[in-house]
């Protein structure tokens, strides 16, 4: 797969810890995050992967560390805030407008005016073939669908950095591989992807790098194949 | 767990493997799985009909037609019916002005009571002390309700859940209780005698004024509904924390929507004590105002445009003739039509009218 990398790393996350009253979530936390590339975030359930997400977007608040999205400092920032710097994000399970048509889904969070926004929204919906159910309410939609109209959601905000929590869950082969096309689509746009999924033959197929979270802390970060390789990350999946 | 089976679960290459190669991949998607998040059942999809595109025309034909009926009204009826559409006008600026904020976030409203008795007073006093015109003290009223709604909205909006609801019921009893308690301005629970309108014709000011104010709440419903600041408080409805998400600013959308819908009530109030001629707290700050408002949205539709005008010429119409047939058992009966609305059209009379394919899906509804 191809990829832009700089040195600079687009996002910085330094000595992050959250609690959620009597559990730990996150410890200490650090990780650099490489533009233009695929970084994978796996860990067992309950090792605080989705905290990872909604600390970075701002939807929980950190207790104690930094984040910084080229360079600056979002730790407290509020999610539109974040959003409109340049981090987009998906759920794990879609969050569509359900009471809107997909095509209203588009245009509520385009930028510019209504007018370029319901043009990209056409395009959008062109791209993953979808225009013919544009005026289809998103909760009529199929999972599959609403993932895709999730993912070019995401583009009306023209993000530098998206962040996917589990894309691959719960959707068919062919829809998987549409949403793979889609990622592709980013990385040659020189955008910078953060992935979380428990479907390990894709984490590790498409990632550059892949972080390994278990009870809240780091416990591996590097290339998929000096991750496979770790003990550490054994024992995580397997050895407790 | 062995290694072997560690090396099944990552299978991997030792760089990213390329990514499906060649354009938009042409199997057809799946028409509907049943895995579906969303509980809600909707309906299904049909094509909007080629009018839908010109209801904005129709809305401007009809409003002109209606507006120029009600201008001539006074000059060919009684003033019962002059009156009895003056509680129309009103109703119809109380309900459209509570699903500006309500129907179209979410966030239920209890504090029309309290504008609308807040205005009553500011333009009442405005009167009384013979401070400035009466058709600016109507104005200065909508200001001052607006005003007080930006100032408890900033706090209450920035969070999510019931606070916006219990504060707004606190706002109508606290605002009664400092109207009650000071006498010196207010004359407390006594009340506000204002000028008596003997003339027809300046009785009639107060026909007009409602007038306008419903045609201007009613160009402003379509103006939001129609609109995308009107898709983003809709997005609040749905789905607050991912409309955040999104880049939406939903503190700024919420206060925006709850300034525009607090003005209507507040100069409704100020004309209304005008036309009564007397105000006193226990009336004006009623929580009926409220629960009127709200009851006529959801019978008519709350989040539409038309539903709150449907659902105030019915249910003042229907509540007229049940209090002529029954004035005791006129409240037994209007709260039971109110649970049999909610139980059996929880969309009110637009999506009655949309189930039955009567009417189409839009946003101009």
């Amino acid at each position: 797969m191809s990829s832009t990398v700089s040195s600079a790393p687009i996002l910085v996350i330094a000595n992050v810890s959250k609690r959620f009253g009597g559990l730990q979530a996150l410890t200490d936390v650090s990780l650099t995050i490489k533009p233009g590339q695929i970084t994978g975030v796996i860990g067992p359930n309950g090792s605080g992967k989705s905290t990872l997400f909604n600390t970075v977007t701002g939807i929980v608040q950190t207790d104690s560390g930094h984040i910084r999205f080229r360079d600056v400092e979002i730790s407290h920032a509020a999610p539109d805030h974040i959003n409109r710097l340049g981090i987009g994000r998906t759920f794990q399970l879609t969050r569509l407008f359900g009471q809107m048509t997909a095509f209203e889904n588009l245009v509520v969070v385009g930028r510019g005016s209504r007018a370029e926004a319901r043009e990209r929204a056409e395009q959008l919906l062109d791209l993953v073939s979808l225009r013919h159910l544009q005026d289809e309410y998103a909760a009529n939609l199929s999972y599959g669908q609403q993932k895709l109209v999730e993912f070019i959601r995401l583009m009306m905000t023209d993000p530098s950095l998206v962040m996917l929590d589990e894309p691959f869950a719960g959707v068919n082969p062919t829809m998987e591989r549409r949403l793979l096309e889609q990622i592709e689509r980013w990385l040659e746009n020189g955008m910078t992807v953060v992935v979380t999924d428990h479907e390990m033959k894709i984490m590790m197929d498409i990632c550059h790098e892949l972080v390994v979270l278990d009870y809240g802390e780091v416990i591996a970060h590097g290339e998929p194949s000096a991750v496979r390789a770790d003990p550490r990350v054994m024992e995580a999946y397997f050895g407790r | 767990m062995s290694g072997s089976n560690a090396g099944d679960v990552f299978r991997l290459s030792s760089t990213p493997a390329p990514m499906p190669q060649g354009g938009v991949i042409e199997t057809p998607l799946p028409e509907r799985e049943s895995d579906a998040p969303f509980g809600t059942p909707q309906q299904a999809s049909k094509p909007l009909p080629a009018w839908e595109h010109r209801l904005g025309w129709a809305y401007t034909v009809v409003l002109a037609v209606v507006t120029i009926g009600l201008i001539i009204l006074p000059s060919r009826a009684n003033d019962y019916s002059v009156s009895l559409t003056l509680t129309v006008l009103l109703t119809i600026c109380m309900a459209s002005s509570w699903n500006l904020i309500s129907g179209f976030t979410g966030y239920v409203s209890f504090g029309h009571a309290g504008f609308f008795g807040i205005g009553a007073y500011t333009g009442a006093l405005l009167i009384y002390y013979d401070v400035v015109h009466w058709a600016l003290a109507m104005l200065l009223a909508g200001l001052m309700t607006t005003a007080i709604a930006l100032v408890i909205g900033y706090p209450t909006l920035r969070l999510r859940g019931p606070y916006f609801a219990i504060t707004m019921l606190g706002l109508t009893e606290l605002a009664r209780i400092i109207v009650t308690s000071w006498e010196s301005l207010t004359f407390g629970g006594r009340g506000v005698y204002l000028p008596i309108l003997y003339e027809r014709s300046e009785w009639l000011t107060n026909y007009y004024a409602m007038l306008i104010l419903t045609v201007t709440v009613v160009l402003l419903s379509y103006a939001v509904g129609t609109s995308r600041f009107g898709l983003r408080l809709f997005s609040i409805r749905d789905d607050e924390g991912a409309a955040q998400a999104m880049g939406i600013d939903t503190t700024r959308h919420k206060l925006a929507a709850f300034a525009l819908s607090s003005f209507f009530p507040g100069v409704a109030g100020a004309i209304y004590a005008r036309h009564t001629g007397y105000i006193d707290p226990l009336a004006f700050f009623a929580v009926i105002w409220s629960i009127r408002a709200i009851a006529t949205s959801i019978l008519g539709g709350q989040g539409t445009i038309l539903g709150p005008i449907i659902g105030a010429v019915v249910l003042t119409l229907v509540s007229e003739q049940v209090w002529a047939l029954d004035p005791n058992a006129y409240q037994m009966i209007f709260g039971g039509l109110i649970v049999l609305v909610v139980l059996f059209m929880p969309g009110g009379l637009i999506a009655l009218l949309q189930r039955l394919a009567w009417l189409p899906r839009s946003r101009r509804l």
